[in-house]
């Protein structure tokens, strides 16, 4: 039983917490910083496709989450601004992902250029 | 990084986990209803932890994009714990951060091969440059060769100038040995001219002063007075038949009478026997005329001398014979 009392204690202190923080969720400024630049991020590098998709939904729910923030709806703020980080992180790996892809074809193709000019027209 | 060490339950998760799903079923009984009975595993959890699991077993990915995976697995296991109305934005963070964690390993992936291929770049360039260097090295040795083979063109030609130089100096100097030796073969020639000449001058004087000598011991040739002339008469044996070349005994004689007439005028008339065609005999006849007055102005005759010839004319024996022929055959020299 002994083994037992801290998971009760803390199952305990957490009930109180939810039970209490209900009503006072404080602003979410860190999340909405996080948000923001996790869209400027992704908006530097000018995606295309699934990525651009990507950055338009974390754009929107950045939008939705600034709203409810200024609405002191706190705790709607913050799932908005969680959101929009991950959709931003997933189009800034979907944009850096496309343009490796491309990077890698250009240089496979220069390359074989390039063997095919200095080497192979060499023999 | 296996997402094994991310349980999808509280139950199977440790003390911490345990109390939040102690705490879930407080929850509930204080109206708040957790998302799934937690012996129960979500479909959605399922599929983004599967898709994870695909992302962890491609050897090819191993290592890429940790944090994206990190916080991929983070994201699905608050999906796992989620309350109900919490739930679609878990689960659409849990989507978005699994893709990014997929994109983000592949984008790790084509960042190696990227670099992969900026060295494959590099070596190509550096087997070109070495190829170039070995082509500037065959190319400088092509051009070495070529130029020894010039120059060895160059001596070859040169000595075959030198020997052609040399082969036209020897001709030369054998040309000018041969124009020395004609030189010295025309001068020896020369020399032995004069020589003859001299020889003949001195055969000339010897036979001058013979000739003299025996001009002074010569008989006169015969003679007639004609009134106050006196009319010589040379022979036809005097000359050789049909010439007008005088015997040396006709010219001793001429001599003597040359030196007999001295200043006195001459006429000299020549004659043939009738043999012959008249006009040969009559050029013959003058022909010994002019011979006979040549001889006479040479010894010493000085007055005037005429001559002529008369051919056949004026016959003083019979043409008939021999005899006669021969006596008809004459030059008269009047002095006068």
């Amino acid at each position: 039983m002994t083994r037992n009392a801290p998971a009760g204690l803390v199952a305990g202190l957490l009930l109180a917490a939810l039970l209490g923080g209900c009503a006072s969720v404080p602003p979410p400024t860190a999340e909405l910083d996080a948000a923001d630049r996790a869209v400027r991020a992704a908006d530097a590098l000018q995606p295309r496709g699934p990525a651009q998709q990507a950055l338009a939904d974390a754009r929107q729910r950045l939008g939705v989450a600034r709203d409810a923030a200024n609405r002191k709806r706190y705790a709607e703020a913050l799932v908005a601004a969680r959101e929009a980080e991950a959709a931003a992180a997933n189009a800034t790996a979907e944009a850096r992902r496309a343009a490796l892809e491309a990077e890698v074809e250009s240089k496979a193709a220069r390359n074989a250029e390039l063997r095919r000019r200095l080497l192979v027209q060499g023999d | 990084m296996r997402l094994d060490r991310f349980p999808t339950t509280a139950r199977r998760a440790g003390p911490a986990a345990r109390a939040i799903a102690a705490a879930g079923l407080l929850l509930a009984v204080v109206g708040a209803t957790p998302a799934l009975a937690t012996d129960e595993v979500d479909p959605a959890v399922a599929r983004l932890q599967a898709e994870l699991a695909r992302l962890d077993a491609d050897a090819q990915l191993a290592g890429m994009g940790g944090v994206d995976r990190l916080k991929a697995a983070q994201a699905v296991q608050a999906l796992a714990v989620a309350k109900s109305k919490e739930r679609a934005s878990a689960q659409f963070i849990a989507e978005q951060r699994v893709r990014a964690a997929v994109a983000a390993a592949q984008a790790d992936a084509l960042a190696r091969q990227s670099a992969e291929l900026d060295r494959e770049r590099d070596q190509i360039m550096i087997d070109a440059s070495r190829r170039e260097a070995e082509n500037a090295r065959r190319e400088a040795e092509r051009l070495r060769t070529q130029n020894l083979a010039r120059q060895e063109e160059a001596l070859r030609l040169q000595e075959e100038a030198e020997m052609e130089r040399t082969a036209r100096a020897e001709t030369f100097a054998l040309a000018e040995q041969a124009r020395a030796d004609a030189e010295q073969a025309r001068r020896l020639a020369a020399s032995r001219e004069r020589e003859a000449a001299l020889a003949r001058e001195e055969a000339e004087l010897a036979s001058s002063l013979v000739a003299e000598a025996l001009a002074a011991d010569a008989p006169l040739p015969p003679s007639r007075s004609v009134g106050p002339a006196t009319v010589y008469t040379l022979a036809g044996s005097a000359f050789a038949s049909g010439r007008a070349t005088l015997t040396t005994e006709a010219n001793a004689s001429l001599r003597r009478l040359a030196m007999e007439v001295g200043g006195r005028s001459i006429e000299v008339v020549g004659y043939t026997d009738s043999q012959g065609a008249a006009a040969a005999n009559q050029a013959l006849s003058l022909r010994r005329a002019e011979a006979v007055a040549a001889i006479l102005k040479e010894s010493g005759a000085t007055g005037s001398i005429r001559t002529e010839g008369r051919g056949a004319a004026d016959p003083v024996a019979d043409n008939g014979t021999a005899e006669g022929r021969a006596k008809n055959r004459r030059v008269e020299i009047t002095v006068r």
